[in-house]
């Protein structure tokens, strides 16, 4: 039986207006909107149209109700940037996340949350080094924060939408934390969206309106005492200059002005002299990019189920299909975070021919 | 010809007391030297060849007046085209300047760039032989002090005797850090250095 709400995620997920969305498969706006009102069922022909317009396969829209996800519990970066559009889009990615979470997680066992609900704590401060602490990790930096998040639990799905905007998101769900993050930006940048949402996990449980601005300064200070534990810094940093700035901050795996940042805020860097580096960073680049960084980290637990998967022959396709979803909504859950494509072995060589 | 020994100032006991006479702060010294430091830092091999000296100079002498001008008596001079600051209850003017090595008992650090004949004038040399770990005793009631930072970041405030646009010998030295910082030292090797790598599990239901 068609599902109205599946009509209205899938329009949500491509972006459409009901109006774009009507033009597309020539048919009224108001019936679009009677569709997702659930006023009357279309016929087959309908569905058809819907399907081949919004790219999705029939099937998907005769399942149950989506996941929902109570957008007022959701964290967003960069929020006051975001049209509605992408917020939508955002979040109805949340809503297939889930379906494809579920899923996994009825194949396989993966590590259960342990994450601290810090949400009493008032100093990010204070609220980084306890998890840390809580974690065993003491001052030490952290090699893989992807890795870190996976192992403690949390649920970490990739958002493609190519906006600049929408960097991360995080909620929890049935006592799970889950993370979606945009992969567009800088290995740096991706590792720093993850501190502050794992910031928002554990700080802001409770909170009702995520979008405020004490909430992100909240978590951009946690991301950034998290990283960057302030006794470690101290006993490593003299007297930074651009070059040790630039050399560094390969240690904690952080842009070099996120890095520039910390050490003002340590009291290492002079306000002065902060602005000075911020101009140098500048010039050479750092601003909107990392002309020397690190490695993009990537998911265990995806590159583990995947390769798992392979090896018994189901594919994305064949994942994609028991989800009843379009093979890209599922390659941009898990884009970029699975590394490299794991193949299974080729029984025989392809070769050309001249 | 009068000469005078040059007087060599290192234990902190004696380089603070000193520097309190002259209405001056160790850690305030060395925070323009940091600048100094920092400034030269921001020279690439694009700029020109002098580019860290000038860099760290400019840094250098504004710092020196960020830091002291409006306490103590001490306000911005440039007479003479020498850009100091000076403190005309103590008569003591004080400039920054680049030297290829600072901190050394048994050498004068010499500037980077030649000194003028304004800073000749102003420190009271002149017509004095070269006499090392003596000076020709200054003339005039002006103590001229320089501020002197070598590229490691080895600092010492010294009054020199400029001659031939160089210094040639200098009446007092007080070191007050031979590059890495004298509280801190360097940044401690340990062993426990490496980041922690993390593996999640999963197991096939």
């Amino acid at each position: 039986m068609f599902n109205p709400r599946r009509l209205s995620l899938a329009r949500m997920r491509r972006r459409l207006t009901a109006r774009a969305l009507a033009e597309k498969t020539a048919l009224a706006a108001d019936t679009i909107s009677r569709l997702e009102a659930g006023s009357n069922p279309p016929d087959d022909a309908t569905v058809e149209k819907l399907a081949k317009a919004l790219g999705f396969p029939i099937a998907f829209f005769m399942n149950a109700d989506p996941e929902d996800i109570d957008t007022g519990a959701v964290s967003f970066r960069s929020f006051s940037k975001m049209s509605a559009r992408e917020r939508d889009a955002a979040i109805s990615a949340g809503s297939l996340g889930l379906e494809l979470s579920f899923w996994v997680e009825a194949k396989f066992s993966l590590p259960k949350p342990n994450l601290l609900d810090l949400s009493y704590e008032t100093d990010p401060e204070t609220a980084a080094i306890s998890l840390r602490q809580y974690w065993g990790l003491g001052e030490r930096p952290i090699g893989n924060m992807l890795a870190l998040l996976e192992t403690q639990g949390v649920r970490l799905f990739s958002l493609s939408e190519d906006t600049a905007s929408v960097n991360a998101f995080s909620f929890w769900r049935d006592e799970k934390p889950f993370v979606f993050l945009n992969n567009f930006k800088t290995a740096e940048s991706s590792i720093y969206d993850s501190a502050h949402e794992l910031g928002h996990l554990v700080m802001h449980k409770h909170g009702d309106p995520k979008e405020t601005r004490s909430a992100e300064r909240e978590a951009n200070a946690f991301a950034s005492a998290f990283l960057m534990p302030a006794k470690d810094i101290k006993a490593r940093v003299r007297r930074p200059n651009i070059e040790t700035i630039l050399s560094q901050k390969t240690r904690w795996r952080v842009s070099a002005m996120a890095f520039a940042y910390r050490l003002n805020k340590l009291g290492l860097l002079s306000e002065w002299h902060y602005k000075s580096m911020c101009i140098e960073l500048g010039k050479r680049g750092y601003r909107t990019g990392e002309p020397v960084g690190i490695e993009r980290e990537t998911s265990i637990i995806w590159r583990k189920v995947l390769s798992q998967l392979w090896s018994e022959r189901t594919t994305k396709n064949d994942i994609a299909l028991s989800l009843k979803l379009p093979l890209d909504e599922l390659e941009g859950l898990i884009w970029n975070l699975a590394g490299p494509d794991a193949r299974p072995t080729a029984r025989g060589e392809l070769r050309a021919i001249k | 010809m009068d000469s005078i020994r040059t007087v060599l100032l290192k234990e902190p006991w004696d380089v603070d007391r000193r520097l309190s006479e002259m209405a001056l702060k160790h850690s305030k010294l060395l925070e323009v030297r940091d600048v100094a430091v920092n400034e030269s830092a921001n020279a690439t091999p694009f700029h020109a060849a002098n580019a860290a000296g000038t860099f760290s100079y400019h840094g250098g002498t504004w710092s020196l007046r960020d830091q002291f001008v409006g306490n103590d008596g001490w306000i911005v001079d440039r007479s003479d085209g020498v850009e100091t600051i000076r403190n005309d209850e103590l008569k003591i003017k004080l400039a920054f300047s680049n030297v290829d090595f600072a901190c050394n008992d048994f050498h004068v650090p010499k500037p980077r760039t030649k000194k003028g004949a304004g800073a000749e004038r102003a420190t009271g040399g002149g017509l004095f032989d070269d006499l090392p770990q003596f000076a020709p005793k200054p003339a005039g009631e002006w103590q001229f002090y320089y501020l002197m930072v070598d590229e490691r970041g080895a600092t010492e405030l010294t009054r020199p005797i400029v001659k031939g646009g160089t210094f040639i010998a200098a009446v007092e030295r007080i070191f007050l850090s031979d590059g890495v910082d004298d509280d801190s030292g360097k940044p401690l090797e340990d062993t426990n250095d490496t980041a922690i790598e993390f593996e999640p599990q999963i197991v096939r239901k």
